[in-house]
């Protein structure tokens, strides 16, 4: 069995002791062996507290290829965390367990790893939206800023957003990518900012983030439609329609919805991406009823389809 | 029933007593509404309420369709419209001559003579357009 | 041809929702109108008013014809309403959000829409509402989401014929995806 060392730093007390008291639990019940070192420099794995990225600590743990668990104390703190791996204290045995076997998992192909830690994260400001609407008592304002420094400024309850006009057309058609939200003072908006509904941002941000299923979604789930998103507001395919569609009849699962529609698998994805992180999607548990009514439902008589055909091919709406 | 903004009351009341007298000279007449042909209602015969209401708005609207029908025929304005049944009539007629415009219908039973229906109804309908171009 | 069913499309919505306009956006010829003066300008500043119905058409390569029929909006005309939507296989309910009684509006014209049965298949349009986050808006998905609808609502400008496609566009997607008349199926 595979050896790991992990070190435990800047930690409070109570934290780190029932870190190390779970440790003794789940050895030997890990997909790898993990013995705990003291010094950072020894270790594969860092679990810190101090996961600010300006830290010099944190940077040379990650700049020597080290996985970082960040380890924090309130969901506050959660949401201003960059890195995938998060434990939160009080701890919960399964999810530690789950955490060791992931980096486990990853420390298999580090060379992967260490060439996305290179690039930015797409989902970094889904993730961290994901996070702040889940908080009870966000800050007023949240700041994320692209590569090139420019920012977005968000209201705390999600509501509001403002940035310069150059940006949000550069989030609409993709070509930046920003990083996740931390709490800002913020004295007043710049009159030249300007202030999209938040809907769009998040729509804009999502569908062309990656063409991959966004990580806190799974291809094995099942989606139902929450509520349409306005399509007068935002543009749209009529790919995105018709799965749209299918998805506000019955749950589908991605393969479902490309037989039903004939959409790509990116397509699929960036779709589901879109809706979800704006709310609008709801995963359903995939029962067998759901598969008989699926497939019942798909089938279109012929003769509706002849005329739907007829009226399409008259319409033509460029999309 | 009467909206000064659409007719004034004075003429209104002048419509409702030739209404009357179209009734009374008319055998089988169940109901008449004159109406504007939005649908308002401006002087009844014989018509309660709730009924009166209904026809004012049917009866524009068929008003309105005999005139988009007759446009589409490429015939000239449409004049009126009837409707036999098996134990009556039902007559719709465009008031056309005087502002505003309107609409006049009447139900009648099978008693009443389609003819003598037509003539008495030009006839009412011409005594509204006089009372209202010549106030 | 003769065998073919119709398809019957219903643009609805309360009096200067811009049904007129949208059937005349996308009509292969120009519209059979049923317009005559509006005399409660009080009630409705329009010079006129529908009081019987729109009717256009689209005619298909296979020779088939849509039939595009637009209902009047106000609630005294209501019967035409009824008549017209028997059979009707798709509506466009169509609102003016600057209005007060909009949401109003979208509650009177659903409740009708739900007790057609089998109920067709529906899309909503709202023009005259400023940006995507507009209140109206905002209340307007919300009393969907208390009635249990799960409908297509998108702001719309009905004077842009792509944003009549859109919702006839829509309105086809649902069709393809099952909803609509059974007896078309």
């Amino acid at each position: 069995m595979t050896a790991r060392r992990l070190a435990i730093t800047d930690v409070g007390e109570a934290a780190a002791h029932a870190l190390r008291s779970i440790f003794d639990v789940l050895n030997g019940r890990t997909a790898c062996r993990w013995e705990l070192v003291g010094d950072p420099a020894d270790a594969d794995v860092v679990a810190t507290s101090d996961f600010d990225t300006n830290s010099s600590r944190t940077h040379d743990a990650r700049v020597r290829g080290k996985r970082v668990i960040a380890i924090v104390e309130s969901t506050d703190a959660r949401a201003r965390v960059q890195t995938p791996y998060i434990l939160m204290h009080p701890f919960r045995v399964m999810q530690v367990l789950s955490v060791l076997d992931e980096i486990a998992d990853d420390l298999k192909h580090p060379e992967l790893r260490i060439a996305s830690n290179d690039g930015p994260n797409p989902w970094a400001f889904a993730e961290s939206v994901r996070a702040l609407s889940a908080l009870s008592a966000p800050a007023t304002w949240y700041r994320a800023q692209d590569r090139n420094g420019a920012e977005i400024i968000v209201t705390g309850n999600l509501h509001g957003c403002a940035c310069e006009p150059q940006l949000f057309e550069q989030i609409r058609s993709g070509t930046t990518t920003l990083g996740a939200l931390a709490p800002a003072l913020v004295h007043s908006v710049p009159a030249r900012y300007v202030r999209p509904p938040m809907t769009e941002l998040l729509w804009h941000n999502a569908i062309t983030a990656s063409a991959a299923l966004a990580p806190w979604l799974s291809a094995r789930g099942s989606f139902r439609l929450v509520r349409w998103p306005d399509f007068g507001s935002i543009p749209s395919t009529r790919a995105q329609l018709q799965m749209v569609a299918a998805l506000s009849r019955r749950a589908c699962t991605p393969p479902e919805l490309a037989r039903a529609t004939g959409a790509s698998e990116p397509e699929i994805h960036r779709l589901l991406n879109a809706l979800s992180l704006c709310g609008l999607l709801s995963v359903s548990e995939y029962t067998l009823a759901d598969r008989s009514e699926a497939a019942a439902g798909t089938s279109v008589g012929g003769v509706i389809h002849a005329l739907i055909g007829g009226l399409r091919r008259s319409l033509m709406r460029v999309s | 029933m009467n909206n000064a903004a659409r007719i004034p009351q004075k003429l209104a009341s002048t419509a409702t007593e030739q209404l009357a007298k179209f009734g009374r000279d008319t055998p089988g007449i169940g109901l008449a509404v004159l109406s504007t042909t939005d649908g308002f209602e401006v002087a009844t015969y014989k018509a309660e309420r709730a009924v009166s209401a209904k026809m004012a708005a049917m009866g524009s609207s068929l008003q309105a369709l005999s005139e988009a029908i007759t446009r589409e025929a490429g015939l000239k304005a449409a004049r009126k419209l009837i409707i036999e049944s098996d134990n009556g009539a039902v007559l719709a007629l465009g008031i056309n001559e005087c502002k505003p415009a309107m609409s006049l219908v009447v139900v009648a039973d099978k008693s009443a003579s389609l003819g003598h229906l037509l003539w008495s109804a030009k006839l009412c309908c011409a005594s509204v357009v006089r009372a209202v171009n010549g106030s | 041809m003769t065998d073919m069913p119709e398809l019957k499309l219903v643009f609805t919505g309360p009096m200067g929702a811009g049904k007129t306009t949208a059937i005349a956006a996308i009509s292969d010829m120009a519209p059979v109108l049923t317009d005559v003066a509006n005399s409660d300008r009080a009630a409705f500043d329009k010079d006129s008013t529908t009081v019987a119905l729109d009717y256009g058409q689209l005619s298909l390569d296979d020779g088939t014809v849509v039939r595009l029929y637009g209902t009047p909006g106000q609630e005294r005309f209501g019967f035409m309403r009824t008549i017209l939507c028997r059979g009707a296989i798709g509506i466009i309910l169509l609102l003016d959000g600057s209005r007060d009684d909009a949401i109003s509006s979208l509650d009177d014209f659903l409740g009708g829409i739900r007790k057609l049965d089998p109920m067709p298949a529906t899309v909503i349009g709202v023009g005259r509402c400023g940006s995507s986050d507009a209140p109206v808006l905002v209340r307007a998905k919300h009393h969907l989401q208390q009635l249990g609808l799960t409908l297509p609502m998108f702001r719309v400008d009905v004077r842009r014929r792509e944003d009549v496609l859109l919702l006839v566009e829509t309105l086809v997607c649902l069709l393809e995806a099952g909803a609509g008349p059974e007896t078309m199926q």
